[in-house]
């Protein structure tokens, strides 16, 4: 699924929100919407830079609910032109911000 | 700390050097410079500067360790990435460790004789086997009926990892909204947006009696709470037990 991040795909963080839905024993839903990023090329390696490149469409849906389990952790995306990025998958985002 | 005050040291070092090679020069002049004529003068105050120069490269490349890497070589890093591939593929580390793993463990259970071609042949059946391993677990994930042997090898010789158990926090509630109205007008979405991705997400991902009301209306009236940091702990690289917090926003 989605080539080489196998089943993993950017996203950018729209907004962190609990809902309370109190119709259901007043149990709390931890979300985030997001708008995902699509894969270019099935999510294929790419032979230039060996990265995966990613896209954002321009009819991507704007909001996206996801459960906030479901978030794994940031990732280091590039800009590669207009909506497009590169995965930057090999320098550990702790090293990163220490640089930076 | 103790980088700054080595490249310290050298520093204070070097100018003492310096300054001693300098005196050092000028007691050596000739003292009967008024005898000599300007032009040729001229020539040997030249002739010093280079002797001076040449003397302080010496001194800089001779005493001193500048060979160390920069730190703004890092700054580079996404123009190397750019432009010549991600940055492991320069590593050493994966020769050595495939010297190590491939190479050793396959002289060792090879004859010795004819030994780099029973090297290639050892490490392309394992590599194979692996291939097949993760075919038949994916296989597994798919719901496939395999035989009970299969499945205990599997589970001895799985490469899955065990789903982080950990608890993603969420931080820094905002004051000013209390319902989805207030929510939508501060994310500058439509409330029909907003409600038509959390029915979305409702339908796919919660049971059926745990269902968030499909009704906007009712919806609509749900409290809410805006946050604006989730901590999210991951694993450090090459690490078990010890876990950075990334922090999206």
């Amino acid at each position: 699924m989605y080539g080489a991040p196998r089943g993993r795909l950017p996203a950018k963080l729209v907004a962190l929100f609990k809902i309370r839905h109190y119709r259901c024993q007043d149990r709390v839903r931890r979300l985030a919407g997001i708008q995902f990023v699509s894969s270019v090329n099935s999510g294929q390696i790419s032979d230039v830079h060996s990265l995966v490149p990613v896209q954002m469409k321009l009819d991507a849906r704007e909001f996206t609910v996801v459960d906030i389990g479901t978030i794994l952790s940031l990732a280091h995306l590039i800009p590669e032109g207009d909506r497009h990025w590169i995965v930057n998958g090999r320098i550990d985002l702790r090293t990163f911000n220490e640089v930076y | 700390m103790k980088d700054i005050f080595w490249e310290f040291q050298v520093t204070k070092r070097l100018g003492a050097k310096i300054d001693k090679q300098r005196r050092e020069l000028r007691h050596d002049r000739p003292k009967t410079r008024e005898r000599i004529a300007p032009s040729k003068q001229h020539r040997m105050r030249d002739a010093e500067r280079e002797e001076e120069t040449e003397r302080r490269m010496d001194l800089i490349f001779g005493e001193s360790h500048f060979n160390f890497i920069k730190m703004h070589l890092l700054s580079y890093f996404c123009d190397h990435i750019r432009q010549f591939g991600n940055i492991p593929m320069y590593s050493t580390e994966f020769g050595e460790l495939a010297h190590k793993t491939q190479i050793k463990a396959g002289w060792r259970q090879s004859n010795k004789k004819d030994a780099s071609r029973q090297i290639v042949q050892s490490y392309s059946r394992q590599h194979g086997i692996r291939m097949r391993l993760l075919n038949l677990e994916s296989l597994r994930h798919c719901g496939a009926d395999l035989s009970p042997d299969v499945v205990k090898q599997l589970d001895t010789t799985s490469t899955t990892t065990a789903p982080d158990i950990r608890r993603r926090m969420l931080k820094r509630r905002r004051n000013d909204v209390s319902n989805m109205a207030d929510f939508s007008r501060v994310l500058g979405f439509s409330i029909q947006i907003v409600c038509h991705g959390l029915i979305r997400y409702s339908r796919h991902n919660l049971p059926p009696e745990r269902r968030l009301p499909e009704d906007p209306e009712i919806l609509k009236s749900l409290p809410v709470e805006l946050l604006t940091q989730l901590e999210i702990p991951v694993l450090a690289f090459q690490e078990t037990e010890i876990y950075d917090i990334h922090r999206a926003r």
